[in-house]
């Protein structure tokens, strides 16, 4: 027996408008979205060939950040699939894929490290120095407990 | 009269040829050209998305009587095209069929045929 491989694909939903987040995003209607960019871009064949093994693995709807499995021969058809989304649950979204990989570990670790270069870009954004001192103190957290994180949210929970 | 030349291509062939046959099952059934080129790129797209309907098909000869044509595609989307007209199963509302007759790297390939070999020879 060999087992089934897997890909995982990391992907930011960036919304035009922040508020949309909370308000669009879940599971299900990612699915669905997922589901029916393939079949307009791939047709019938990519749909099928696909629809083994898609799932949504993880959702931060704080951060608009996701995670589709898919099976590894047909990583190509999501791949593409992806930049032709165009709106989810009819909010209108762009897709961002940050990371492929082929566990959910180097996911995770990448998330980590993705999450915490976002605050630097956080830090520069700030206006008021309540923000500036909040985000350096969860930058210095988040440095300093390295060891200890488990998890790619852990990181910016505080934020 | 030289009797047939056997032709070897060694690589994967840049083109390839198919000739094939459209049939309805209401044999009255007739379209035009512009129609089979419609029928072709709606079964691509029906079975590979846009991505299918992408891909370029050259309709070299269709016979109206006969309803026969003769495509020109890629070698690489052969097997995309190929399997697109073999699932295809209703055009406009009328139950139909393509038939893929011939299939070959060459167009002169598809002057002959060995199914009618017998019915074209001169007596």
């Amino acid at each position: 027996m060999v087992r089934i491989k897997n890909r995982y694909f990391l992907c930011e939903l960036v919304f035009e408008d922040a508020i949309w987040r909370a308000l669009a995003v879940n599971n299900q209607h990612l699915y669905n979205a997922v589901k029916d960019a393939v079949r307009q871009i791939h047709g019938d064949y990519g749909a099928a060939a696909i629809a083994w093994g898609l799932n949504v693995k993880y959702l931060n709807p704080d951060t608009g950040v996701m995670m589709i499995r898919v099976r590894r021969q047909n990583q190509k058809i999501l791949s593409t699939t992806l930049p032709f989304i165009k709106s989810v649950a009819s909010f209108p979204v762009t897709m961002r894929t940050l990371h492929i990989s082929g566990t959910i570990r180097s996911c995770q670790k990448f998330l980590v490290k993705y999450n915490r270069r976002q605050l630097v870009v956080l830090l520069r954004q700030c206006r008021t120095k309540e923000e500036r001192q909040k985000v350096r103190e969860s930058i210095r957290r988040c440095t300093l407990e390295q060891e200890e994180e488990e998890f790619g949210d852990g990181a910016l929970e505080d934020t | 009269m030289s009797g047939f030349q056997r032709v070897v291509s060694k690589d994967t062939a840049e083109k390839f040829y198919l000739k094939v046959a459209l049939e309805f099952e209401n044999p009255d059934t007739r379209i035009d050209s512009v129609q089979f080129r419609a029928l072709v790129s709606k079964a691509l797209h029906q079975l590979y998305g846009e991505t299918g309907a992408s891909i370029p098909v050259d309709i070299l000869r269709f016979q109206d009587d006969t309803m026969e044509a003769i495509l020109r595609v890629s070698g690489r989307s052969l097997v995309k095209v190929w399997s697109a007209l073999t699932l295809l199963g209703e055009y406009a509302q009328e139950e139909c069929a393509i038939r893929v007759t011939q299939v070959s790297p060459h167009l002169l390939a598809l002057a002959v045929d060995s199914r009618h070999f017998f019915q074209n020879l001169p007596s």
